[in-house]
């Protein structure tokens, strides 16, 4: 597999204004995540302390194997919702390693408002339990949370992919026999309860830990009696009496030990076998990408260059160079693991989609997961690209890629706009992770565009209606769309949304991926075969 | 000789007699309570006999249920090793009584020497210097006035007993009355009988003992002697033959005071007559025992004989088979004691399982073990697990060949003083051969354990670590590529 | 969470740190570097630490690792496991009966000294013997039943004179 030769020059001008810029971004995601992390209210940590409990990332620190990695997912989740009252959606979510074992964790974080659940909350629950069913995944739960915000009922309980989706991956994974263990770390209330309920295993804390369908504000108003949430379902109880809870603990580190022993229990999977090489460090430094991605998302940048900072060796084995050069095909290894990358230098034409459906059916044939690196704002348009088939040619992309069976993983690398979100692996393409770049933008189209054809149909209605086109209104218009597409095509919006599985720092993206893909191994592929290709 | 030898004992001793018996074509029976059921005597026996007893010593202790085993299996002889029955003259008699060799003393010989008072007396008759003593004949007062003339520091001594049970040092006279009040009620405490009896305190005295040999008509042969100064609690840890520093003009003296008292005795079978030997050169009759000894194999070593075998032709009424010009001392010998217990924190007796078991090669090392791997150690038995012996040509020699062999000695899964052996091996003052029954206090200090240097520290806690299945599972099979990408948090 | 390692009265903490190209432990302040690594639980053993070879032999009884090294002798407890099971500090003052049953005979009497372990009372339910042990070392307050006399599931058998706190 022969090396790619950078053509970067490291010394430019744009190589260093774009350094600039975009390390700036990278240090204020770092910034920004720290703060979701640790940054909380005295009062709060104080009254951790005085229960004698650990704050969810020192209880992490203790499951957690040591010397290993631990990927995080969707640390900025809700950063842009409630006021911020709810700083990484009140939870931690992401893959480590216990015991020898790869794992999803999700952990309450009790330092949030007693750890309640808020729509976004639940969201980023359900995500991480889906991860886990996607890739046969074990999960441990630590479990420490107030209930439901009763405020925000209506996003939190009644829909299908809202706080019942929870209990109901819960019962899936356990069907598939994928284990779960709940360590009972402070209080599991109502539906909150069914995660120890139906996790595989349990272990509870004497004191704090409690497992109860209603607590004692509930039985109260319910019943009239008057009892501490220890009395209603504390560790005693459940582990002498009901057996709803297995294991008995003093401490939370003696909970966690424990937890540690029960899933150095569990048998470690046959993964899914893909071809395999001895890893090695990019022959570029990953840093450079900071120079290589532009500062402005209207600009493009040689997709070639940031691959060569992400693969082992930097080796690029490039499928079909000659044709269709805005999408570049080929294959290459991240971390031992052999992927084939389609990654977009340029809009989608018909020879770059044809290309890369067929690129995709050579993946499956091979049995290579494929790994998206997205700066795409759309494909061709205009009559003469109709006439030579480009929806169809995008739609056999879209047929392929959908209907692939080996892992999809995609990182949203700069601009991701309209149709061509879709036929590069979107969220709704069932990708089984999807990253993004701090400098990232994702909408139906950019801002400008919108804005653009926003204010076009406003002249347009003006007109039809014989009324004068006041520039004003125009640029209200303008203004206004700008506004809101600002807001919302952000990728603090989107990971505040949980559109994606977090923003990565780009020098971040090996590693994440690395891990990803070894994750995805554990369970097997789907049945190879597409759909109809309309040609 | 005798066709078929019951063991009457356990352990080390009975393996080692079995050995014997083996080479000597005789059958061999070993008798074991339950406990000891895997030990290596019983494997190594020809027949072995189940004893039962509430506490396994008390079984090894039972005169009945023994001569029926010898009935049952028609040994004609038996031997009864060192403690337990060696030196029941009651056992004796019964057990010749019913037509089985005793393979030992006369009951008579055992009695005299078996009582302290007694035997000093008979010493002292005999020619055999005794330390200067006194004792109760009249009251009480008049003992004092007679314990005062020895001068002091002096020694009130149990009658009946022995291994410092009943012993108490008296340095001024203020002290006498009280401690032979107390020596006296722990001697009828432990051995029934409070008589006690004042003796001169030898200081920095040495203990040598001379190996005899007796054909039960007054012919005796002596075999040298031993050095046996390397005590705990008055117990032995460390004995050589020949002893050291010894002027041979004094070693020839002690001898022949011992085979004078042994003849006088019309002593049978094997013995050992020990001496307190002070180091103004004068010494004193101690006790005899009537028995083969612990440290036996130093002086098999040095003279070339099984004292087994010749324990087994006197027994059988074969005689003596040797003269005593014809018994020579070559080179040096010495044994150490391997006990499970901490030296450290006084010798206290520990329990465990013999996990690890290697022992060390060589020509001139020799194991007297009866433990085997997996067997487990406790508290029914004696602390004392084998015994490692070495030959050399000088004492240097054998010192050295020692350390060597304690080097490569293994023993895991029971604390044992194996490394405290050692250390004595390499102290000077032991290595100076200048030796008295006080260089365990005397030198406690130096012979503690040095404290791990940082580097052993390192070594014994990741060799704990990585031989731990966990620790393992954590350290090796992490999978790819989580091991290495090691440390990292997005 | 750290390994702790106890030697002579110290506790010493130990953790992996990386494991790939080579196994690093931190043990205490420093780190060290672990290339070679034939180390079974039972047996003889041969490492290699920071570049120098140490062999030797290791046996682990339930209690304790005892090791060889060089010729010298050394025995560390390595705490295993999560621990004892954390139950409840009030089971060890009582000794309760699971069934309902009858006392077949009593081996103790109020007020006497007894050892963990020891048989306080024989019991009988479901027609099967069963001999109930003192949960702890401790005092007899009261045997609440004598024998032959019967008992409800749940009942309180024999108390035991409550520790101080901070006694174990």
């Amino acid at each position: 597999m022969p090396v790619f030769k950078s053509q970067i020059n490291t010394a430019s001008e744009e190589f260093r204004k774009r350094y600039a810029h975009n390390k700036g971004l990278a240090n204020e995601l770092r910034q920004k995540q720290h703060e979701a992390r640790y940054v909380r209210p005295q009062r709060d940590l104080d009254r951790l302390a005085k229960h004698g409990k650990m704050t969810p990332r020192e209880r992490l620190a203790k499951l957690l194997d040591p010397g290993t990695p631990f990927l995080e997912f969707s640390s900025l989740a809700a950063n842009l919702a409630f006021d911020g009252e709810s700083p990484g959606a009140s939870n931690i979510t992401g893959i480590g390693i216990v015991s020898g074992r790869e794992v999803v964790i999700h952990a309450d974080d009790s330092t949030v408002k007693g750890g309640a659940w808020y729509p976004h909350t639940v969201k980023k629950i359900i995500r991480c339990l889906d991860v886990a069913l996607e890739n046969n995944l074990p999960v441990v739960h630590l479990c420490d949370s107030a209930g439901g915000q009763l405020m925000h009922q209506a996003d939190v309980f009644p829909d299908k992919y809202l706080a019942g989706r929870i209990f109901r991956n819960q019962s899936i994974m356990s069907k598939r026999n994928i284990k779960q263990l709940a360590i009972v770390l402070g209080h599991c209330t109502a539906g909150g309860a069914y995660i120890p309920g139906l996790s595989d295993y349990s272990v509870i804390v004497r004191g704090t830990g409690g497992v109860f369908l209603g607590g004692p504000p509930l039985v109260k108003a319910a019943t009239g009696q008057v009892m501490t949430a220890d009395e209603i379902g504390g560790c005693d109880l459940h582990t002498q009496q009901s057996g709803t809870v297995d294991y008995p603990a003093n401490t939370e580190d003696e909970a966690i030990a424990i937890g540690r022993d029960i899933v150095a229990q569990w048998d470690r999977p046959t993964k899914t076998r893909i071809e395999m090489a001895q890893p090695e460090d990019p022959l570029y430094d990953p840093d450079e990408l900071y120079g290589i991605i532009p500062d402005d998302i209207k600009k493009g940048f040689d997709m070639r260059e940031v691959i060569a900072r992400i693969v082992d060796g930097s080796r690029f084995h490039e499928y079909k160079p000659a044709y269709g050069p805005t999408l570049v095909c080929g294959f290459a290894y991240i971390w031992g693991h052999k992927v084939g990358i389609l990654a977009n230098n340029g809009i989608l034409f018909n020879d770059s989609s044809k290309k890369g459906g067929h690129f995709m059916e050579l993946c499956n044939q091979n049995n290579t997961p494929i790994l998206f690196l997205q700066n795409i704002t759309g494909y061709m348009i205009g009559r003469d690209y109709e006439i030579a088939g480009i929806t169809k040619d995008g739609a056999k992309m879209i047929m392929t890629q959908a209907t692939s069976h080996v892992p999809k993983f995609t990182v949203m690398c700069h601009a991701s706009f309209g149709a061509g979100n879709y036929g590069m692996c979107g969220r709704a393409f069932d990708g089984r992770f999807l990253f993004t770049w701090p400098n990232h933008q994702i909408g139906v189209m950019g801002g400008e565009q919108a804005a653009n054809t926003l204010v076009d149909v406003k002249r347009a209605q003006l007109e039809r209606q014989g009324k004068e086109v006041d520039q004003k209104i125009l640029d209200a218009v303008r203004d206004e769309t700008l506004e809101a597409y600002g807001a919302q095509i952000s990728a603090y919006y989107s990971t505040s949304e949980l559109w994606d599985d977090g923003i990565l720092d780009p020098t971040d993206t090996r590693n994440a991926l690395g891990i990803a893909i070894s994750a995805s191994l554990n369970s097997p592929f789907g049945e190879p075969g597409n759909g109809v290709l309309r040609f | 000789m005798l066709k078929k030898v019951l063991i009457a004992n356990r352990g080390e001793i009975a393996c080692r007699v079995i050995k014997t018996l083996k080479d000597m074509g005789i059958g061999s029976v070993a008798v074991f309570h339950h406990e000891d059921r895997a030990a290596p005597h019983v494997q190594l026996a020809d027949e072995s006999v189940q004893l039962t007893g509430d506490v396994p010593t008390a079984a090894y202790l039972d005169q009945a249920q023994i001569i029926a085993a010898c009935k049952s299996t028609g040994a004609d002889g038996i031997h009864p090793g060192y403690g337990f029955l060696s030196e029941n003259a009651g056992f004796a008699e019964a057990i010749t009584k019913e037509g089985i060799a005793f393979i030992g003393p006369d009951p008579d010989a055992m009695r005299l020497m078996g009582d302290k008072i007694e035997s000093r007396e008979f010493a002292a008759k005999n020619g055999v210097p005794i330390a200067p003593s006194a004792r109760q004949t009249g009251s009480l007062e008049e003992f004092i006035k007679e314990a005062e003339k020895i001068g002091f520091p002096l020694l009130i001594k149990a009658s009946a007993g022995g291994g410092g049970k009943g012993m108490k040092i008296v340095r001024q006279k203020g002290e006498l009355e009280e401690s032979i009040r107390v020596a006296s009620s722990e001697a009828q405490r432990y051995f029934s009988d409070g008589r006690v009896y004042a003796e001169k305190l030898v200081e920095l005295p040495r203990h040598i003992e001379v190996q005899v040999l007796g054909d039960g008509k007054g012919n005796v042969v002596h075999l040298f002697e031993r050095e046996c100064s390397i005590q705990r609690r008055y117990q032995k840890v460390v004995e050589e033959s020949p002893a050291p520093n010894m002027p041979r003009d004094l070693r020839d003296r002690i001898c022949a005071a011992a085979v004078k008292l042994a003849s006088a005795a019309k002593y049978k079978n094997a013995g050992t007559v020990e001496f307190i030997l002070g180091a103004d050169g004068e010494f004193y009759f101690l006790e005899m025992n009537t028995r083969l000894q612990v440290e036996h194999p130093v002086t098999e070593l040095v003279v070339g004989l099984d004292l087994v075998a010749e324990q087994l032709k006197i027994a059988s009424g074969q005689g003596l088979s040797m003269k005593q010009s014809d018994v020579k001392q070559t080179g040096h010998a010495i044994e150490v004691r391997i006990c499970a217990e901490r030296p450290e924190k006084d010798y206290q007796p520990a329990t465990g399982r013999v996990g690890v078991l290697q022992l060390p090669m060589g020509h001139d090392v020799r194991w007297d073990g009866g433990i085997k791997e997996g067997q487990a150690i406790t508290p029914a038995f004696d602390s004392m697990l084998a015994k490692l012996i070495c030959y050399g040509e000088t004492r240097a020699d054998a010192v050295a060949k020692m350390e060597v062999a304690l080097h490569d000695l293994v023993l895991l899964g029971v604390p044992t003083n194996i490394d405290f052996l050692g250390r004595i091996m390499r102290h000077d003052v032991f290595k100076g051969g200048k030796l008295h029954t006080g260089f365990l206090t005397d030198h406690a200090e130096s012979l503690m354990p040095p404290e791990l240097t940082a580097e052993e520290e390192t070594a014994v806690i990741l060799t704990a670590l990585l031989g731990d299945a966990d620790f393992r599972i954590s350290a090796f099979e992490v999978p790819e590529p989580y091991a290495s990408i090691g440390a990292w948090h997005n | 969470m750290p390994y702790k390692i106890n030697i002579d009265d110290r506790t010493i903490e130990a953790d992996i740190v990386k494991r790939k190209p080579l196994l690093r432990v931190l043990i205490g302040e420093r780190q060290h570097t672990v290339t070679e690594a034939r180390c079974p639980g039972s047996g003889d053993f041969e490492i290699t630490i920071d570049g120098k070879i140490y062999s030797g032999w290791r046996y682990a009884s339930s209690e304790d690792v005892y090791m060889r090294i060089n010729g010298r002798t050394f025995i560390i407890s390595a705490p295993r496991g999560p621990g004892e099971l954390a139950d409840d500090g009030s089971a060890k003052n009582e000794v309760r009966a699971d069934m309902p049953g009858t006392v077949v005979s009593v081996e103790c009497k109020d007020g006497d000294e007894v050892k963990s372990g020891q048989q306080l009372m024989t019991i009988e339910s479901m027609k099967l013997q069963v001999g109930l042990v003192a949960p702890r070392d401790g005092v007899i307050e009261k045997v609440h039943f004598a024998a032959n006399t019967p008992f409800d599931g749940g009942a309180t058998l024999i108390s035991l004179v409550p520790l101080e706190d901070g006694e174990e």
